[in-house]
């Protein structure tokens, strides 16, 4: 499957929390929620609202899915690793891997 | 969790109490510090630079350990175990060594 194609609502609530796991605490120099949301787009003080977040990582997300168009589960995947984030994504490829199967599975059977 | 330890363990699987014990090591006489401007890039470039140290000194005036954060900060790597008893070696800081690999780092006495 091309991971491209895949919008980020194939992502379910394990994935997310997951996610938060690993980008909500502050780095000192290694990239967190708020390089994230940065290279997602969004401005200094939106980032700086999210801070007030009790799981910044889950609403920025939300957020992205819902106000950017050209959102998908690769595009997410290259973010990460172009933040140097390559724990993530080796970490949670396989779980991101089986729910983008079942979502799959889930559209054929429509 | 602590005992299955092996220099191919990735820093960011270390347990709590390990990195407590290593910052026990490495937070006194800034020791950290000689271990942070050791750490390399996989291309080989330093991955810290003096203003990223100017950083880590900061925490230490908010009271936090430059060495917990350091671990968290280099966790975010596939660096290993293996990688930090090297370095850590090089600068005869055995005793660190010796908390996450007893065996192969015999103290010499």
């Amino acid at each position: 499957v091309d991971l491209e194609k895949i919008p980020l609502v194939a992502l379910n609530m394990s994935v997310r929390k997951k996610l938060g796991l690993y980008l909500n605490p502050k780095h000192t120099v290694a990239a967190d929620w708020m390089a994230l949301a940065e290279a997602m787009g969004f401005n200094y003080l939106e980032i700086k609202n999210y801070e007030v977040s009790k799981n910044p990582t889950c609403t920025v997300l939300e957020d992205w899915q819902a106000r950017t168009t050209d959102t998908s589960v690769g595009k997410l995947l290259s973010m990460l690793s172009e933040l140097d984030r390559e724990d993530i994504v080796e970490d949670l490829r396989p779980l991101i891997d089986e729910d983008v199967r079942k979502y799959c599975a889930n559209l054929k059977k429509k | 969790m602590d005992s299955s330890v092996t220099s191919a363990t990735y820093i960011r699987n270390l347990g709590y109490c390990l990195r407590r014990k290593l910052s026990d090591f490495l937070d006194p006489q800034d020791r950290w510090k000689e271990v942070l401007v050791d750490i390399q890039k996989p291309s080989g470039e330093p991955r810290y630079s003096q203003l990223h140290v100017r950083r880590f000194e900061g925490l230490v005036a908010q009271g936090r350990s430059p060495t917990m954060e350091l671990l968290n900060d280099w966790g975010t790597t596939k660096s290993t175990v293996g990688e930090l008893v090297d370095i850590l070696k090089s600068h005869e800081l055995l005793a660190a060594a010796n908390v996450l690999l007893p065996e192969s780092s015999p103290l010499e006495t």
